[in-house]
């Protein structure tokens, strides 16, 4: 299950986010100013190079992580979102495989969209909604 | 195509949703951004290589990994 954070937020809220998520590991600009003191402070603090400006922190042991035995499956869930926290903190939106996609097809069918469509993306990932278009192309 | 050829090819999970367009249309863009342009099947073999680094680090199905990055074709 991954969950995409705001690309912006302060290190003590990531942090609070984090810690209130549960969340195993995460994958981190190198630029964030939370970098240097996330992977300084982590249980495990092995760093990897992801990709040319990313990299990847573990946050909790191996032991501490959830079992990885079984199959995943529709109902299973694969996003945590943040709601815009407009009436006090943020709140994490567990969404499962299947909801995903129906929100795929539901804007498939109502939208029109067809498979030599172009989408202009200008939100960022982290928001919920570029999520339709991105996953409908 | 039967109709249990056409359930099979329908994505039930998310990490299923590129196979389909990389199956069908392989050289048609995927992304494309100022200066560049990645198709489905280089897509599909990026998100593999990837795939491959974060499960040589630890990473297993049913964990919670968060992202905190800019948009960029990375993300």
């Amino acid at each position: 299950m991954v969950s995409p954070l705001r690309e912006q937020l302060p290190a003590r809220l990531l942090r609070e986010d984090l810690d209130g998520g549960g969340f195993q590991g995460l994958i981190i600009s190198e630029g964030h100013p939370a970098y240097e003191e996330l992977s300084a402070a982590c249980p495990v603090s092995r760093s990897l190079k992801l990709a040319p400006e990313l990299a990847a922190i573990w946050l909790k042991s191996a032991v501490e992580s959830h079992p990885s035995e079984g199959c995943l499956v529709d109902v299973d869930p694969a996003l945590i979102l943040w709601s815009s926290g407009s009436t006090g903190r943020p709140l994490g939106v567990v969404l499962q495989h299947h909801a995903v996609l129906a929100n795929l097809w539901a804007n498939i069918r109502a939208l029109g969209y067809r498979d030599d469509d172009r989408t202009l993306l200008v939100l960022p990932l982290s928001h919920a909604y570029p999520l339709g278009p991105v996953n409908t192309k | 195509m039967t109709i249990s050829d056409a359930a099979r090819q329908t994505p039930f999970l998310l990490g299923q949703l590129l196979d389909w367009p990389a199956s069908l249309y392989p050289d048609r863009p995927a992304v494309e951004w100022e200066g560049g342009t990645l198709s489905f099947r280089d897509l599909l073999e990026r998100v593999r290589e990837q795939e491959a680094v974060l499960a040589g680090f630890g990473a297993r199905r049913f964990q919670r990994w968060a992202f905190s990055c800019p948009t960029s074709l990375t993300f």
